[in-house]
C-alpha cells in the first residue's frame, strides 16, 4: 500500500514577479527518496523551502501527510537543512548541537564561525538529523564540504532513516551526489520539473553520475524534446 | 516542542547580542548611582535605560530568519504565533529587568516613600516602547529601527508626540492619562502585527532570491 508523505500537484513558486519554477508535480511516499537535481539557479532551495513550509507555493498545491506544510510540521517530524551558511556563526557548536534534543551533541567550545566548512555542515546535518524519528527528511546540497568520513555517515544515516519509514527529499546541483540512492528523480531546469523514475533512467542497473548528467544536459539543451531512453 | 524550547532557541542564537547585556548592566549601575545620591531623580535615572531598551528591543527578525538562522526552530513542532511571543519576550526581557532593577532601587533608596520607576507612566513608557519597538522590527532590521528611533527622539515636534520619554513618572490621575491609554492601545497594534508576520510571513532564503 502507498503511503503518501509529500505529494506536489502543480506547484509554482515565484519571488514577486519572478517566476522560479512552475508544474511541478510528484508522490514521495515513505522509505522513498527523491533526487532533485538541476543547475545552479534552477529553484532547488526554493523548492526545499515550499516542502519544509517556509515559503508557501505561489499556485498549486504541496501537502505533507495531506496538510499543508506549514501545518504539517508541527505533527510531521521534519528535519530540514539548508547549509552550513544558515548557522548562526557566533553561537557555540556545542549549545547549537544541544537545539534539537536538549543532548550534547558535540563538546565542541567554538563558535560556529570559527569551525572549518566541513565541520559547520556537519554540525547542521547531525543536529537535524538528531531529531526522534522524523517522517521527513529535506535536505539541501547535504554533501557540499563533507569529507569521505563524514559523507559515509551521512549515507549511512539517510539510509537507516529512510528504512524506518522516512520519506527523504535530496537536492544538489552534481549528479555524483544523488546517483544511485535515490527512487525519484527530479529534474529542475529552465524553470521546469522532469520527474524520472530511477528505473525509467536505467532499466539495467542502477543509475550512475554520467546518465544523470547526460540526462540534464540533454533537458537544458532542449525542455520540450521527449525523452528518449539513454544508452 | 514549547513556548520555553522557543525562548532557549532565541537564547542560543543570541537575539540580544551580550554587547548590549553589557550595556543595561552599565545603564542599570549608572541609574542606580543616581538614585542612591538623588532618590527623587528616578526619571532622570530611567531615561538612558528606556532609550537602550528601544534599540534593544528592536531585535529584527526577518533578516536573521532570511539568512536561515531560525529554520531549526520554524521547522520544529512548535507554532508560530509562540515563535513570535518567545521572540518577543527574549527581545524586551533585558530592558524590563533593567527597569524592574531600577525600580526596587529606587524603592530601596527612598525606603518606600516614592516609586516614580513604577508608576503609571513609566510602565506605559516601557510596555509601549517594548511592543512599538519589537513590533515595527519584525519586518526591518535593528540598523534601520536604529536610525528610524534616533529621527524620532531628535526632531522636536515628533519627539513631542511620539517619544515615550515623556510618560516617565507620569500618574494616571494626572493630565498624561490620555497619553497612558494611548501609548498602551497603540502598542497592541504592532504587537499583533509582528506576530501576525511571524504567523503568516514567509521565510525565503536570501541566498535563493
Amino acid at each position: 500500500m502507498n503511503d503518501v508523505v509529500l505529494s506536489a500537484c502543480d506547484v509554482s513558486a515565484r519571488y514577486r514577479r519572478r517566476e522560479v519554477f512552475h508544474g511541478i508535480s510528484f508522490e514521495l511516499c515513505a522509505n522513498q527518496s527523491l533526487g532533485v537535481i538541476g543547475p545552479n539557479g534552477a529553484g532547488k532551495t526554493t523548492l526545499l523551502r515550499v516542502i519544509a513550509g517556509l515559503l508557501p507555493a505561489s499556485g498549486g498545491e504541496m501537502q505533507v501527510r495531506g496538510l499543508a506544510p506549514c501545518q504539517a510540521v508541527a505533527r510531521v517530524n521534519v528535519a530540514y537543512f539548508a547549509g552550513d551558511f544558515t548557522l548562526p556563526g557566533a553561537v557555540r557548536a556545542c549549545d547549537w548541537g544541544s537545539l534539537a534534543t536538549g543532548d550534547a551533541l558535540t563538546p565542541e567550545r567554538r563558535r560556529i564561525r570559527t569551525l572549518s566548512r566541513g565541520t559547520r555542515q556537519l554540525l547542521g546535518l547531525r543536529t537535524v538529523l538528531s531529531r526522534p524519528h522524523p517522517g521527513l527528511v529535506v535536505l539541501d546540497e547535504p554533501w557540499e564540504g563533507l569529507d569521505v568520513d563524514a559523507s559515509r555517515w551521512l549515507s549511512r544515516t539517510l539510509d537507516a532513516k529512510r528504512d524506518r519509514g522516512a520519506a527523504i527529499v535530496l537536492a544538489s546541483h552534481d549528479p555524483h551526489d544523488l546517483a544511485g540512492i535515490c527512487d525519484l528523480y527530479l529534474f529542475l531546469v529552465n524553470r521546469c520539473g522532469t520527474l524520472l523514475k530511477a528505473h525509467e533512467l536505467s532499466a539495467a542497473g542502477p543509475v550512475t553520475p554520467a546518465l544523470l548528467a547526460a540526462t540534464l544536459e540533454r533537458l537544458q539543451v532542449d525542455v520540450t524534446a521527449p525523452l528518449r531512453a539513454v544508452s | 516542542m514549547t513556548l520555553v524550547y522557543a525562548i532557549r532557541y532565541f537564547f542560543v542564537v543570541a537575539v540580544v547580542p551580550p554587547v548590549f547585556i553589557a550595556g543595561f548592566i552599565v545603564a542599570v549601575a549608572a541609574a542606580a548611582v543616581r538614585i542612591t545620591a538623588d532618590p527623587t531623580s528616578a526619571v532622570e535615572a530611567l531615561t538612558p535605560l528606556l532609550l537602550l531598551h528601544l534599540f534593544v528591543a528592536s531585535s529584527g527578525y526577518q533578516i536573521p530568519a532570511r539568512r536561515g538562522h531560525f529554520d531549526l526552530l520554524l521547522t520544529s513542532s512548535t507554532p508560530r504565533w509562540q515563535i513570535g511571543l518567545a521572540h518577543c519576550l527574549v527581545s524586551i526581557a533585558p530592558g524590563i529587568l533593567g527597569w524592574l532593577c531600577v525600580g526596587l532601587l529606587e524603592l530601596a533608596a527612598s525606603h518606600g516613600a516614592q516609586a516614580k520607576s513604577l508608576a503609571a507612566g513609566t510602565c506605559a513608557a516601557f510596555l509601549a516602547s517594548s511592543f512599538v519597538a519589537w513590533g515595527t522590527a519584525v519586518y526591518s532590521s535593528r540598523v534601520a529601527c536604529a536610525i528610524g528611533w534616533l529621527l524620532v527622539m531628535t526632531i522636536p515636534p515628533l519627539a513631542r508626540w511620539v517619544s515615550p520619554v515623556r510618560l516617565l513618572g507620569a500618574t494616571v490621575s494626572g493630565p498624561a492619562r490620555v497619553a497612558i491609554l494611548v501609548a498602551l492601545g497603540a502598542a497592541a497594534i504592532p504587537l499583533a502585527a509582528g506576530v501576525f508576520g511571524i504567523v503568516r510571513g514567509a521565510t525565503p532564503l536570501e541566498v535563493s532570491q
